[in-house]
């Protein structure tokens, strides 16, 4: 068959039409936009990375239920607080922090690197939109891997301890809600730091240099006066731990935030950086460069 | 159209304001566009409307050919001027989108994809519902004749695989306005007459077909109107013989193949509007400021001295003569 | 087509010799490297405490300076071991900002857009390849680190007499322990850069290298009650060898010959990966 019967064959089909542009629409594409960036970005040996930084904790909390027998298995109190002190001092600070900046700072970055990025600005979609899709694809993985990760460290650090033990201090105690804090920490956390790390990849040529910042900025953070320490995304989390630990005998006190300042502030910088986003995404020319 | 230059708008009768709104939604309009990258120019002050049928961008390498493009295409935003394509603009990309399709020059993939899921996931973001994306999709593949490798990851694909998997990607969603630019790069010659086919196919159902191409002869055999770029600037604009009939300054060049050739040739150049007249490999080429007298001059010679003509066409009202006389480059037109 | 004018004649000059072959690849990439004003800055800072160091070794042996500054000699610091030591931990984080920011440049391009065809089809082989681009970072780390080290020590040597007898070892110590972290961070930036292909991730790469896995081996050894973990943190490894190299009475949590089998390992861990990924050609199914 020539090209011309090719064409002429399959031109008899009339051609779908695009619904006007409406909420359903735009669900649609944000929809398929998710779905695409999952496929090119998260797909097979590409997620290994972040699988296997949340696998470091999973691990951690694995060979101390096989190394460590407790001397009383029917006291679970101590429990809490190693776990607190390795979720904050190392989940929270290295592998969140860490995975977050691997997964929102390469999304745009990626792609300008890859030379595809005309693809999507060549699709009838608003580009806020697009920078939304980049986000949410961002807090599916991130949220999933790190909440599974944190939900395994946390039944793993009471699998060395007696059954009946940790069911009453589960479902009878406190055990389901700070596992509910610990996950609702991990997910405010994967909010907060993605949309600086998806604002950091818009403004900025390598999420490195944020990244160290912000890491510098956070590390130091015990040590800054009260008024600094508002400025870091870190103070809040930390704050809304079930458990507070020490953070050191250098450290500056300053009182915790309640969670009716902590959750709404951490989500209203997420906006904002959303918004930053979305705004420079509409600004954007393709200009592809080696750096 | 005329050789245009760079500050020629078209006219618009100041009443006919229906009339002109129709024109504008027909047609791809820059309006006193430029476009700097810092200081470095890439296109200025250019006005240019873009009819339907087939248009080829054609100019040496940084003439501003896909500055050009991408400005169409909403890539690029101009630095002044304003560009609309059919009446829109990027600013509402629901619309515009869905009119244009744009193969770019960039031979670059989203990573991990097959053919079928480049295009296909495309579609889906699009807004296309699962099983039109799909019929799209596979629709655009086998029009670029991709159908068995469309299983396979884009980066496994040939240099004329992934140009044809592009121009697949561009026509999917069916868009009313086609830029492509260098289309036939890396294609072999039964691939390149096959989307040469299909150019003229889409151009003859309506759409605007814009093409750069460095393949002269092909955009003879194709083109309804050509844009001659160089420097940035739009050194002209129109269809070919149009474009050349205006170069008063570059004589007309006619080879006439004949048994006399010296006979004619003596009785030619004897006419003040013939400026050269000259013998090459048996063809007699001969220039002339005035084609219409020349030709009328020629049919006496022919009848007072009896010769016998065998052909008389023009040698040089083709894309590559016209590029040759307005950007230069080449030492003489090669045929 | 006929041929009258034999004009072509193949190139008769000279060739650099083979073994400096591979330095053409550093003198093309300071020149890109040297381009950012940001790095020019870093890298001019990164003299900054050998300065300092300089001026300390001065004044301690520059009695009319101590007076006009009303100090006294035993108010400085003692120039020995622990304060060469010392001048090495922190070149070694200038060295890991150094390393995080020319390291991931010098593969993941050449990768990512096909060059290591037109380097591999020359008379030009994989290990000059991965030479060329190691000696891109050991010269400007071994500028920041030994060389200076060697010259302050060299200063001090002069300025007191019987110091050299007494610190012999410190000269050594500098020159191996300096080349021991300039190999291994070159190692590292490189394998990283190879395996990953994005200067973008290959930079959080590197700094999840030495960051997450610090953590990580610190996590171990709180929760086993061990000190094995710090065998994942590559700061804790230099330090031990350092220590060792030193003599000097510093708190370390690993003995030297472990800390040295594990940097052995890490370096030879890059070569391998270096070597699967340095190939002239790439298989996509």
């Amino acid at each position: 068959m020539s090209v011309l019967e090719r064409a002429s064959a399959l031109d008899a089909a009339a051609v779908p039409p695009l619904p006007a542009p409406s909420w359903g629409l735009w669900r649609r594409q944000l929809a398929a936009a998710v779905r695409l960036e999952l496929k090119k970005g998260f797909r097979g040996r590409r997620v290994l990375g972040v699988v296997l930084l949340a696998a470091m904790p999973v691990t951690l909390f694995a060979l101390h239920a096989l190394f460590n027998s407790p001397d009383d298995p029917a006291n679970v109190g101590e429990v809490g607080w190693v776990f607190a002190r390795l979720y904050q001092a190392f989940i929270l600070r290295l592998v969140l922090f860490f995975g977050c900046v691997l997964v929102f700072g390469n999304l745009i970055r990626r792609e300008l690197l890859d030379r595809s990025l005309h693809f999507y600005f060549l699709s009838p979609v608003r580009r806020p939109l697009l920078a939304a899709a980049k986000y949410l694809t961002g807090l599916v993985v991130t949220l999933s891997v790190f909440g599974a990760a944190t939900i395994a460290s946390f039944f793993l650090a009471y699998s060395a301890h007696d059954g009946s033990a940790v069911r009453r201090f589960i479902f009878d105690g406190p055990g389901l809600g700070h596992l509910s804090a610990y996950l609702g920490v991990t997910a405010l956390a994967c909010l907060g730091y993605g949309a600086v790390f998806l604002a950091a990849g818009f403004f900025t040529k390598s999420p490195a240099l944020p990244a160290v910042t912000v890491f510098g900025w956070e590390n130091l953070h015990f040590l800054l006066p009260p008024a600094l320490k508002k400025i870091s995304v870190i103070h809040y989390l930390q704050g809304l731990c079930p458990v507070p630990i020490s953070q050191g005998p250098l450290a500056i006190l300053a009182d915790a935030p309640s969670p009716w300042v902590a959750v709404p502030g951490l989500l209203g910088l997420t906006l904002v950086l959303l918004g930053l986003s979305a705004w420079k995404i509409q600004r954007m020319e393709i200009l592809y460069t080696e750096d | 159209m005329s050789v245009a230059d760079v500050t020629t708008t078209l006219p618009v009768p100041a009443a006919d304001t229906a009339g002109a709104a129709a024109a504008t939604s027909r047609r791809i309009l820059f309006d006193e566009v430029s476009k700097f990258y810092g200081e470095v120019l890439g296109i200025n002050r250019v006005n240019l409307a873009i009819p339907p049928g087939i248009t080829s961008l054609v100019g040496p390498n940084g003439s501003g050919k896909t500055t050009l493009m991408n400005l169409m295409a909403g890539l690029l935003r101009p630095t002044r001027g304003r560009v609309s394509v059919l009446g829109l603009v990027p600013e509402r990309p629901e619309e515009m989108f869905r009119t244009i399709g744009y193969a770019t020059q960039h031979d670059a993939f989203p990573p991990g994809l097959t053919g079928f899921e480049l295009i296909a996931s495309y579609l889906r973001v699009h807004g296309y519902p699962r099983a039109d994306a799909e019929t799209l999709a596979w629709a655009a593949i086998e029009r670029v004749g991709l159908a068995d490798a469309a299983g396979r990851k884009v980066a496994a694909y040939s240099k004329g695989m992934r140009q044809r998997i592009k121009l697949a990607q561009a026509m999917a969603h069916r868009p009313s306005v086609l830029i492509l630019d260098e289309p036939l790069n890396g294609l072999d010659p039964m691939a390149r007459a096959e989307m040469t086919v299909l150019f003229r196919e889409l151009a003859a159902a309506g759409l605007h077909v814009v093409v750069s191409t460095h393949i002269l002869h092909e955009v003879d055999r194709i083109s309804d109107q050509v844009v001659l770029l160089n420097g940035g600037y739009v050194v002209a604009e129109g269809e070919i013989e149009g474009v050349r009939d205006e170069m008063e300054e570059h004589p007309v060049q006619v080879a006439v193949l004949c048994d006399r050739p010296q006979l004619l040739a003596s009785r030619l150049f004897l006419a003040d509007h013939v400026v050269e007249a000259k013998l090459e490999r048996g063809v007699l080429l001969v220039r002339t400021r005035d084609a219409d007298r020349f030709y009328l001059l020629l049919n006496r010679v022919v009848l007072e001295e009896g010769v016998r003509i065998e052909s008389v066409a023009p040698a040089d009202s083709d894309v590559l003569a016209v590029y040759h006389y307005l950007i230069g480059g080449q030492e003489g037109v090669q045929r | 087509m006929a041929v009258y004018e034999r004009t072509y004649r193949p190139y008769a000059g000279g060739f650099t010799p083979e073994r400096r072959r591979f330095l053409v690849l550093p003198r093309y990439a300071y020149g890109e490297v040297f381009r950012s004003k940001l790095f020019l800055i870093f890298f001019v800072l990164c003299f900054i405490p050998h300065l300092a160091g300089a001026v300390l070794i001065y004044l301690r042996h520059n009695a009319s300076a101590l007076k006009f500054l009303d100090l006294s000699a035993a108010q400085l610091l003692t120039i020995d071991g622990s304060f060469f030591f010392n001048l090495m931990g922190i070149e070694a984080t200038m060295c890991f900002l150094l390393s995080l920011f020319v390291g991931p440049a010098l593969v993941a391009p050449d990768l990512r857009n096909g060059a290591l065809p037109l380097y591999l089809s020359r008379p030009f082989t994989r290990r000059e390849y991965v030479l060329g681009k190691l000696s891109v970072l050991a010269i400007l780390l071994s500028a920041i680190t030994w060389v200076p080290l060697l010259l302050l020590f060299t200063l001090q040597a002069s300025l007191e007499d019987g110091w050299l007898a007494a610190n012999g070892r410190v000269g050594w110590a500098i020159f191996a322990g300096s080349w021991a972290w300039v190999l291994v961070l070159s190692l590292i930036a490189l394998a990283v850069s190879a395996w990953v292909k994005w200067k973008p991730v290959a930079r959080i790469v590197l700094l999840v290298v030495f960051f997450v896995l610090a953590g990580f081996g610190a996590a171990i050894n709180e929760i086993l009650d061990t000190t094995w973990g710090s065998l994942l943190n590559l700061g804790e490894l230099i330090r031990a060898v350092w220590a060792g190299l030193f003599g000097i009475d510093v708190r370390v949590r690993l003995e030297p010959g472990p800390a040295w089998i594990a940097l052995a390992a890490v370096c030879a861990v890059s070569l391998v990966l270096l070597a699967r990924r340095i190939k002239a050609y790439e298989v996509v199914r």
